[in-house]
């Protein structure tokens, strides 16, 4: 079974129900499985196949849905992009992919092109929909495609932090996918239809799971935002769509926490926000219970090595501890483990451990470390966490270099390498900071080069080339990095350096 | 005790100052004015329009709740600037 059929089965059963809502068109399960065809008969006509790798850069709108599910409709494999990416760092991730074709609008098409420069054999194809759902497929540079026989399986690439280091690219099959999305819907056990309200990036593999794949094969209906999340566009949404579920990453859950006068919208239709990403704070959680007790908040945990979902805090009438992220899903088996990979009995802290079928095939190109990440079946999650003696599991903290800002994340290595290509750079080391919002925000330690740079000039320097989330928001000059041993940075020392550094200038 | 306001006396000020925030989204091409829509023009993200809203409250020395904000507020500068606005009366 390939995740288009997910799609091919809901339009034979709903085919007049509405499938994608967003700014520009509102098109019903048949139209976008009749899209999703056309598409997908063009993309087989330009050779893609099993094997193949097609990125998918495009914003939350209805045109995702029709690109993501045509590649998976020839067999191609889907590599989901950001479309927030600039195109230098877009330009550098679809080499390292090994990208054939590249599914965009026509405004990122032409900036992408002169990036990628005439050597590289990649296509570009752009697509829109009309204000009445009608396809217009563009075709920007044909090329022919490459097939990666090794990785024919691959239904899905998405990137990822690993442990330390750069990102990695986690490479899923469609069973992993659809064993986990089928579980993670039998223990949802969604009252349907359901409206779905997409504000998170559809590139991400908490949307992919929980939202795309799950609710596209319940047939549910997607208000797809391409914006900023502002809570009050929410609200609105909720009162005019009569919006029923959507998935939160902790700042969000924050905005709504804090929202001053939310009676002044019928939210009524509102049953379940599922909250991931990162840990939402204890004082966040409970006041969205007491404040809105109509809604389920329900708490999630994931990660894409894991083909998605790994424990929730459902379902009801069972009770779960607020701090918890919830019990392991049916068929999913979590342990604690220390250093030396020992089991921790219950209640001790250690590395987070997880055994499922959805577990990931491997990192691309990485054979060696996908190899060090799973061990006899258990995959490493680099996560800090506990169990209790019910089974529940509480997250400590991330063993991983990995910021999240917002619920994005960044990978401190690839600001480091964008930093170092400033001459006036000698050596850089990023670092997350506490955000009372976005939890944490990036903070660059620079050893200075020979020439001259302010704070300014490195910031600016990094606006023109990372997404604005990716730039840092304070940069420290120091004349030295800190270092464990011969190679490895000291981040912990940098942190505490950071944070007296912003106590003093307070 | 009322933090002192800054005399900003008609838009065009309110606009100099935004322009001044805004730096760090704009090109070398471009120049705002009211028209611009801050989201699909500047390409602005919640993490910018985070940004965004704290250098405002700074610069204008005015509060902004997330009640007064929505994405109707940034599709244009000119929706932008009568919030501000409203709060400098």
């Amino acid at each position: 079974m390939k995740l288009f059929d997910l799609l091919k089965r809901s339009a034979a059963k709903f085919p007049g129900r509405t499938a994608v809502i967003d700014d520009a068109c509102e098109i019903t399960y048949a139209k976008l499985l009749s899209n999703t065809e056309q598409l997908s008969k063009y993309l087989k006509s330009a050779g893609c196949r099993p094997g193949v790798k097609v990125a998918v850069v495009l914003p939350n709108s209805s045109a995702y849905f029709v690109g993501f599910f045509a590649i998976s409709a020839c067999g191609a494999t889907i590599v989901a992009m950001s479309s927030k990416m600039t195109v230098y760092e877009a330009a550098g991730f679809i080499k390292r992919a090994d990208v054939s074709l590249v599914l965009t609008e026509k405004t990122f098409a032409d900036n992408l092109a002169e990036q990628l420069g005439n050597k590289e054999q990649i296509s570009i194809v752009t697509i829109e929909q009309n204000s009445d759902g009608v396809l217009k497929i563009g075709i920007f540079i044909q090329r022919c495609p490459k097939v990666d026989s090794d990785n024919s399986d691959v239904a899905l690439m998405v990137y990822t932090s690993g442990t330390t280091g750069q990102s990695k690219i986690v490479m899923l099959t469609d069973d992993q996918l659809i064993s986990n999305m089928f579980i993670y819907k039998a223990v949802m056990d969604f009252e349907m239809p359901n409206v779905v309200y997409c504000s998170l990036p559809l590139h991400h593999i908490y949307a992919i799971c929980a939202q795309v794949l799950t609710h596209i094969s319940c047939g549910d209906t997607f208000i797809a935002m391409n914006r900023p999340f502002f809570i009050k566009d929410f609200f609105k949404a909720v009162q005019n769509h009569k919006v029923t579920i959507t998935a939160f990453v902790p700042y969000m859950a924050i905005l709504m926490a804090e929202y001053s006068q939310p009676n002044q919208f019928d939210l009524s239709s509102l049953k379940y926000i599922t909250l991931s990403g990162a840990k939402t704070p204890k004082h966040v959680y409970q006041k969205l219970t007491n404040a809105f007790d109509h809604i389920k908040f329900i708490n999630t945990y994931g990660m894409s090595e894991a083909g998605s979902r790994i424990s929730i805090a459902a379902p009801e009438p069972a009770e779960f501890p607020v701090e918890s992220v919830g019990k392991a899903m049916p068929s999913v088996a979590i342990r604690i483990t220390d250093n030396r990979g020992e089991v921790l009995p219950a209640k001790h802290i250690g590395q987070i451990e997880v055994k499922s079928s959805g577990v990931f095939k491997g990192y691309f190109n990485q054979p060696k470390l996908s190899k060090g990440m799973i061990v006899s079946g258990w995959l490493k999650t680099g996560d800090i966490g506990k169990l209790d003696t019910q089974g529940n599991l509480y997250l400590v903290g991330r063993k991983k270099e990995m910021i999240i800002c917002g619920g994005e994340n960044i990978f401190p290595a690839e600001i480091e390498e964008t930093l170092l290509e400033n001459p006036s750079v000698r050596e850089a080391a990023i670092i997350g900071i506490p955000d009372d919002r976005l939890e944490e925000v990036p903070c660059a330690f620079v050893v200075p080069g020979d020439s001259f740079c302010s704070e300014t000039d490195i910031i600016n320097f990094c606006r023109k080339r990372l997404s604005s989330f990716k730039v840092p928001r304070k940069v420290f000059f120091i004349e030295q990095l800190p270092m464990l041993g011969t190679s490895k940075i000291n981040r912990r020392k940098l942190k505490d350096i950071a944070l007296d550094k912003l106590r003093i200038d307070k | 005790m009322e933090t002192e306001k800054k005399p900003f006396t008609n838009r065009t000020e309110i606009l100099k100052t935004l322009e001044k925030i805004l730096v760090p989204w704009l090109d070398d091409k471009t120049k705002p004015n009211e028209q611009t829509n801050l989201l699909s023009d500047l390409g602005l993200d919640s993490v910018a329009i985070l940004q965004l809203v704290l250098g405002i409250e700074k610069e204008f020395s005015v509060t902004i709740k997330d009640s007064e904000l929505d994405s109707d507020v940034f599709s244009k500068l000119a929706n932008l600037i009568d919030v501000i606005e409203g709060k400098l009366k």
